[in-house]
């Protein structure tokens, strides 16, 4: 490969305003950060919530002595998570020419007095504002303005009154502002391509002298565009290009998350390699440092020389990388002040199940207590999850699993609730803030979280579903524990004296009567779904309706060790007549039936948990005031009618509900 | 969710990063087309009371060798004149020797030189004219001294030796003493012909001589016929011409005086003693060019 050197005539569309830039050659179709102003105005959408960013560099070629040149400073910021805008202060861009003095002075005593220069010309960069705006699909467009001084330093000459030569210079300067717009967008998950347009348009603030029209500053527009692919593991690659046939290509390695690696090439019309960039991106939140050299393979062509016409002729798109740019070191460090991770995920809409009912809010542990539609509007797929939390009634947010989400795409995830025991002081109807998260896995913070109602019942309330029923059973109330108790030791005599292979039917026959000397049936007090009183209250009040008595005595058996099912039924021509009473498990085995009685259609063969068949004695507890053998009569006699003469089971309208033995 | 995070910002970074980055680049250097820089010299010519030109009564129209201060001086010229009025060439040959030592005073400020009577001076065998030099002392005239000139008949030739011959008088020994002179210089092309404000002169010459000298002087206030000088350029001679930039241009004071003289020098020149007389003595052999450039507008 032959390196041939370019002319001065070529004109330079690079800037040298970001290290990372620098490096990689091609950093228009994805530049962020504040260096965006030169490369691409669109890049400012992928700034920090609020960014500072400083560079130096040194040039090994044409620098006077010290270390390092201040090349900007700048501000940028997010707001409104669409938009961004930046503004730069940028010194070091500059490039100045000096037209030496043609002759030297000799002062009356024959001591010379050189003129240090005949005129300089000055050209200034000072001021960069760009703003950026993304839109929804991923498109963000950008505008950049950069303010350009021409400062002309001409050398006069006088006499004095000794009449001594004497120098003294006028100052001459023209301003004007060059604006960029550009535009990057992703074509896919991996592909980013950028646009830009250079120096578009150019407005003069105020024009040189009329004698320096030869140095007034000409920038030449430009088209450039650019491409990104980072769907290799780790790599990025780049590729830029622009209207004056200049090209550059540039990798990125991420070997690490704290830790880039960058070359890039910058071509000349296909023909040379102007130059190489390596450099390397050192990431520790909140701050970044990238560090950039800049090498001219023929350097000592170079030359920081030019005639007059070639000066006159040259042209510029920015006076960043021009013809007499030397060898060089930048350093960019960067640092976010407000930190902010870039959304992946958005809560399109919440959907609550319903209402929470407080003796089964233990349900949404397990059960969804709403759902959220959740898109992925990252360009890659992510791992989303979803959080729910009432501040009252929670004590700390109830997560989901994880969701594989696709790009662009919508999923629906169910969340649950663990509710703490604040949620049993509930005494009435209330609504309450509910706040809804989705966080992408890995990330320390949720991606968006949505504000939604609660509406949580009193303590009382039922849903109506039987299955919500067993909630209200508390066997292991201390006050249910003691009226068992209680009722059982009056009847220890009797009961020490019976057939131990009916002794819990003995039992349950015994707590039956003492619990119907102490209740009456009645209606609920209110309607809403339904009202079922705790058992303890059904005991205080003495009362309580189907349901009520049908938790209570369901309670007192289970405190004694009785299995209890709930016998549901709802008839299909009549579901306003649903009705619920209870078997229990007498323990007596099929063979002893007739120790508890002859009629065979009044009790149940069933299996208990245990997988051992055993009878089981259906009873209608609002037939309590009448007692016992009443009560199961009447539950005996519906359950026959529905069960075995209407087929209830079969046909799906009697549901028998076994309540666990661990309430 | 947006945090606030100060603690961990590395401030001394900036700064190092600030604190170093105080340095410029240096300029990128113009040249001329030819990447060749003119060699050109410029002295302002002072003019108080005690520069060795105004009293020595040596007519500054041809004027030669403002550099240095020598009391003496033995001086042949060759002057070519391009003048609105008079276009011609002529040849000069002058000496004087001051005497340092013993000046005319007046309110504590010397005002004039004597000059030494030395005998008689002749150049290749042609005597030169002893001239009394007059002065107004106190209203009365004053014998300054002597001066010695030969004008029109007497011939310069470039490249020939010239052979000065001093009899003395009183201290001043007798002596010989020779010198070759110059290249001719003539100038080719001025131009614009007119000194005009923010242009260059660009001038062409023909000459052999390694230095060219321009003298520019303004008319004198009080006699018109005398030149005061006002700028001396000392150009390299390395292609017969020079482009004598606006800018010294400039210094001329075109308000006050619309023509001024260019006076082109191609000088040799050495200095020497004399016995018994206490300074150097100036030996000076030269072509000029006189031309007379109007201040255009």
């Amino acid at each position: 490969m032959v390196f041939v050197f370019t002319d001065y005539h070529n004109t330079y569309a690079q800037h040298l305003s970001s290290a990372r830039g620098i490096a990689l050659g091609a950093f228009s179709s994805f530049a962020g950060s504040i260096g965006s102003l030169d490369w691409n105005p669109a890049g400012l959408s992928s700034l920090g919530n609020l960014e500072i960013n400083v560079s130096n560099f040194t040039s090994t070629g044409n620098q006077s002595s010290g270390i390092g040149v201040f090349n900007s400073i700048g501000i940028g910021k997010k707001f409104l998570d669409n938009q961004a805008a930046a503004v730069q202060y940028s010194p070091g861009k500059k490039l100045d020419f000096v037209l030496s003095s043609s002759f030297s002075i000799f002062d009356t005593a024959g001591n010379k007095v050189t003129a240090k220069f005949d005129q300089k010309i000055s050209y200034n960069q000072n001021y960069s504002f760009g703003y950026s705006y993304l839109f929804s699909n991923g498109l963000s467009v950008g505008i950049g303005a950069h303010y350009f001084e021409t400062k002309i330093s001409d050398m006069r000459y006088r006499f004095d009154e000794t009449n001594s030569i004497q120098s003294y210079t006028e100052e001459y300067t023209a301003q004007m502002w060059s604006i960029d717009l550009g535009l990057i967008t992703s074509i896919s998950e991996y592909w980013s391509q950028g646009l830009t347009i250079k120096n578009l348009f150019q407005f003069s603030e105020h024009e040189l002298n009329q004698k320096f029209e030869n140095y007034r500053l000409n920038l030449e527009k430009l088209l450039r565009f650019g491409f990104s692919y980072t769907g290799i593991d780790d790599f990025r690659i780049a590729l830029d290009g622009d209207s004056k046939y200049n090209f550059q290509f540039g990798t990125e390695w991420t070997p690490d998350s704290w830790l880039q690696l960058r070359s890039g090439i910058y071509n000349s019309k296909w023909k040379s390699i102007d130059a190489v960039g390596f450099g390397l991106g050192i990431i520790y939140n909140p701050v970044r440092i990238d560090i950039a050299y800049l090498k001219f393979p023929h350097s000592e062509n170079r030359t920081n020389t030019i005639t007059g016409d070639v000066f006159k002729s040259n042209s510029f798109v920015d006076i960043d990388y021009t013809a007499f740019t030397a060898d060089r070191l930048s350093l960019t460090a960067t640092i976010n002040l407000w930190q902010t991770r870039e959304s992946l995920a958005r809560i399109e809409y919440v959907e609550m199940l319903g209402e929470v009912f407080t003796a089964s809010h233990q349900v949404y542990a397990f059960r969804p207590i709403g759902k959220a539609r959740v898109k992925n509007i990252s360009s890659k797929s992510i791992q989303a999850k979803v959080s729910f939390f009432v501040e009252e009634l929670m004590t700390v947010p109830t997560d989901t699993k994880s969701y594989t989400v696709s790009p662009n795409e919508v999923i629906e995830i169910p969340f649950f609730a663990v509710f703490n025991e604040l949620i049993s002081a509930v005494k009435k109807f209330s609504i309450f803030d509910g706040t809804v998260f989705v966080s992408v896995e890995t990330a320390a913070d949720y991606d968006d979280k949505y504000q939604t109602r609660v509406l949580v019942r009193s303590k009382n309330d039922w849903d109506g579903d039987p299955m919500s029923l067993r909630y209200f059973i508390t066997p292991n109330d201390p006050e249910i524990i003691k009226f068992t108790r209680d009722a059982l030791s009056i009847q220890k005599l009797f009961l020490d004296s019976s057939n131990i292979a009916i002794l819990d039917f003995l039992k349950s026959k015994i707590i039956f009567n003492v619990f119907a000397e102490k209740l009456l049936y009645v209606r609920d007090p209110m309607t809403s779904k339904d009202f079922v009183q705790y058992p303890s209250e059904t005991l205080s009040l003495h009362g309580g309706d189907c349901d009520d008595l049908t938790v209570s005595y369901a309670s007192l058996l289970m405190s004694i060790g009785i299995s209890v099912a709930l016998v549901d039924v709802v008839p299909p021509d009549q579901p306003d007549k649903a009705h619920i009473y209870l078997i229990f498990d007498s323990g007596v085995t099929p063979e002893n039936g007739d120790m508890i009685s002859s009629n065979p259609k009044k009790y149940i063969i069933r299996k208990n948990e245990k997988g051992k068949e055993t009878i089981w004695i259906p009873v209608e507890t609002t037939f309590v005031s009448k007692g016992f053998d009443e009560a199961w009569v009447e539950g005996a006699q519906q359950y026959y009618e529905n069960a075995e003469l209407h087929s209830a089971i079969e046909r799906g309208w009697l549901r028998i509900i076994d309540l666990p033995s661990g309430i | 969710m947006k945090t606030l995070n100060l603690t961990r910002i590395p401030i001394f970074l900036l700064l190092i990063i600030l604190w170093h980055g105080c340095q410029e680049l240096e300029p990128v250097s113009i040249t001329n087309e030819n990447n060749d820089t003119q060699f050109i010299e410029m002295q302002t010519i002072g003019n108080t009371i005690d520069s060795l030109l105004a009293p020595s009564g040596v007519d500054s129209f041809g004027l030669v060798g403002s550099t240095g201060k020598y009391f003496a001086r033995m001086i042949i010229t060759g002057i070519r004149n391009d003048l609105p009025l008079r276009s011609d060439s002529v040849s000069q040959a002058e000496a004087i020797f001051l005497d340092r030592l013993n000046p005319f005073q007046a309110n504590g400020r010397t005002f004039a030189y004597p000059s030494f009577d030395i005998g008689s001076i002749l150049l290749n065998g042609d005597t030169l004219i002893k001239q009394q030099r007059q002065t107004r002392i106190s209203g009365k005239d004053s014998l300054l001294g002597y001066r010695y000139q030969l004008r029109k008949n007497y011939s310069y030739e470039s490249g020939k030796i010239y052979r000065w011959q001093i009899t003395g008088n009183g201290n001043i020994d007798s002596t010989e003493i020779s010198i070759s002179s110059p290249s001719e210089i003539r100038v080719l092309q001025i131009y614009p012909q007119a000194i005009l404000p923010g242009v260059p002169l660009n001038i062409k010459w023909q000459c052999t001589n390694k230095f060219v000298n321009i003298v520019v002087s303004r008319e004198s206030g009080l006699q018109q016929k005398s030149w005061v000088p006002i700028i001396h350029l000392k150009v390299r001679n390395s292609k017969g011409e020079v482009i004598i930039p606006e800018k010294i241009l400039d210094l001329l004071p075109t308000k006050q005086y619309r023509r001024f003289l260019f006076t082109f020098s191609s000088e040799s020149k050495f200095s020497t003693n004399l016995n018994g007389y206490p300074d150097s003595v100036l030996v000076e052999s030269a072509s000029l060019h006189n031309i007379l450039l109007n201040v255009g507008s």
